[in-house]
């Protein structure tokens, strides 16, 4: 059993946890779905602290002696996961960056060959309009 | 036939002293071959004057945009030399290591098909390469060699070479995969998983002329432990070959 003041930290814990979320998604900072992992955290630790004695037994089912530990358990193994998905993300990030500065770079390069053409090309008709001028 | 078009893809970072020099010189040797060779910088987002350089000299180049290391600068010229259907494409060092006249060595056996890839070596009888790399960086390269023979029964001797080769097949696959930190020991595997034909030819090399390498004691075990470790991975996901 989760002692009582542990409870109330955890639902104040949880409750706070939400309205943070909630906040960052009216403020337009995320969305929904980049919230949903922490959303889940929060109801874990929530179910936690509201059914402590539920959550005692799965933790003695388990073979987990203090609903504590079980919790610290599940809740690092939780973080490890969502830290795990974060890396996902950034590495996925990381390569589209990658390719958007190839493209753009190979982009600029055709660009300013294109325009170097383009000069050249203007040269060499200003070049031969003053050689027409000068024979006539 | 159709003449074979070649890239020679020469990444550079912060090679504003010697870039124009190496250039020259691919430029001298591009006059007498026989080959049809373009070459192409890639300014990995230097933050000397290398730009100046490149433009005052107006050498072909792409400026990348961000700094990208050794192996998103490579792999944009892979992408350059796709985009542009070009047949083979050489890495070419900027800071002058390597031996320009060793260039068809490396590109001979590709236009005869003998094979897709083919790696420039210091280390073997055929190269007339005095400069060998210092005793510490050799025995790294031996243990990265033993370890790409014990996971894929296939000898590379010079695996940290730059100097390489690459035939369509190959450039396509690099396009779409080519690791962006210390690329080359690793590229050996993904090229052997998806059979690649390797060959080591003999080449020549120099002592870079100038700058510094980037990889100290540090760095030096890091790329080791780094290095092997994708060659182990990429071995066991990439199945081992006989």
């Amino acid at each position: 059993m989760m002692p009582l003041p542990l409870r109330i930290i955890a639902i104040i814990l949880a409750a706070l946890f939400f309205i943070y979320t909630i906040r960052l998604i009216r403020k337009n900072i995320a969305e929904v779905r980049h919230m949903l992992k922490w959303f889940i955290l929060a109801l874990v630790i929530l179910f936690g602290a509201l059914f402590s004695e539920l959550a005692s037994k799965i933790a003695n089912a388990v073979g987990v002696k203090t609903l504590t530990s079980f919790a610290l358990f599940v809740l690092v193994g939780m973080l490890i996961m969502i830290s795990l998905r974060y890396q996902i993300s950034l590495i996925s990030a990381e390569k589209q960056i990658k390719t958007l500065i190839q493209e753009i770079s190979i982009l600029r390069k055709d660009m300013k060959d294109a325009e170097l053409d383009q000069s050249e090309k203007q040269e060499k008709v200003n070049q031969a309009t003053k050689n027409l001028e000068q024979n006539n | 036939m159709v003449e074979p078009k070649i890239l020679l893809i020469i990444p550079a970072y912060n090679e504003s002293e010697g870039i124009a020099q190496v250039v020259q010189k691919v430029d001298q040797y591009l006059q007498k071959s026989d080959y049809r060779i373009d070459y192409i910088v890639i300014n990995d987002g230097s933050t000397d004057n290398e730009e100046e350089i490149l433009r005052k000299h107006k050498i072909n180049h792409i400026e990348l945009i961000q700094n990208l290391g050794i192996g998103g600068a490579v792999q944009t010229g892979y992408k350059y030399a796709l985009e542009r259907g070009y047949d083979v494409a050489i890495q070419y060092d900027g800071d002058g290591q390597h031996d320009i006249e060793s260039l068809p060595s490396l590109v001979e056996p590709l236009l005869c098909g003998e094979a897709d890839f083919t790696v420039g070596s210091r280390f073997l009888e055929e190269s007339n390469s005095e400069f060998q790399s210092s005793t510490t960086r050799q025995i790294g390269i031996r243990i990265l060699s033993a370890l790409i023979y014990m996971t894929s029964n296939i000898r590379i001797k010079d695996v940290t070479s730059g100097y390489r080769a690459a035939n369509k097949k190959v450039i396509a696959q690099f396009v779409g995969r080519y690791p962006s930190q210390y690329p080359e020991p690793e590229t050996y595997m993904h090229l052997f998983a998806k059979d690649i034909r390797v060959k080591e030819v003999g080449v020549r090399m120099f002592e870079r002329e100038t700058g510094t390498s980037s990889i100290n004691l540090f760095k030096g075990m890091n790329y080791m432990v780094s290095v092997s470790l994708a060659i182990l991975f990429s071995a066991i996901l990439g199945g081992k070959k006989s």
